[in-house]
């Protein structure tokens, strides 16, 4: 098979930044038509996109992103630490909103939070054409 | 008793979305280990299956955090 990680990883990084570029689109999309409903559920939308994003392209960031080409021990720690750090950070926006944002429209919250994750799956699996092919 | 409720309604939703990514996680992470022991020139390959396939396996758990978390600090708090 004839592999060549550099180009991969290349590719890979182009197609995960136009992902998320793709998920913000329709979050101001999403968010623009919840103004037709109220202001409150505009901005509900917009955090709930910003719960989805931020989290995901730290991960992203620190997974796809690092210097280190090392072993599949040190490859598999960063994943692992990524997903911790993911995991904290989204814990800490959740209730930093949850706390600090008054008034807040949690299904408007939740239904953006929900289609970016179903978004997600789908925009992976079709731009990676070598995902079912394994 | 409302209140109590709707605190172990919070820490269930936590607690087995937690039970959920552990075990989806810990099953990736040995496949990873397995596919890049097999193949060690393929493990950029692999790290991107892992994160693709990783956004999957903890979607549904993050999802359940959130809720349980409203739970926790609008609707009980």
């Amino acid at each position: 098979m004839n592999l060549k990680p550099g180009k991969h990883t290349q590719a890979t990084r182009q197609r995960v930044i136009r992902i998320f570029l793709i998920q913000a689109l329709v979050v101001v999309v999403m968010a623009v038509i919840a103004l037709l409903l109220g202001v409150t559920q505009a901005y509900s939308v917009l955090l709930g996109g910003l719960l989805y994003l931020l989290p995901n392209a730290y991960f992203a960031k620190r997974l796809l992103f690092s210097r280190q080409h090392g072993s599949a021990n040190r490859a598999l720690a960063e994943m692992y630490i990524g997903q911790i750090w993911k995991m904290a950070i989204s814990i800490v926006a959740f209730s930093a909103v949850f706390i600090m944002v008054r008034p807040l429209s949690p299904f408007s919250l939740f239904f953006a939070f929900i289609l970016l994750q179903v978004s997600g799956w789908y925009l992976q699996m079709k731009a990676n054409y070598r995902f079912l092919k394994l | 008793m409302e209140m109590a409720l709707l605190y172990i309604a919070g820490a269930l939703m936590l607690g087995l979305g937690a039970v959920g990514a552990a075990v989806g996680i810990g099953i990736l992470g040995g496949k990873f280990l397995e596919g890049a022991a097999r193949q060690p020139e393929l493990i950029p390959l692999l790290r991107t299956q892992f994160f693709i396939v990783m956004g999957l396996v903890d979607a549904v758990p993050m999802i359940g955090v959130g809720l349980g978390l409203y739970v926790l600090f609008a609707v009980a708090g």
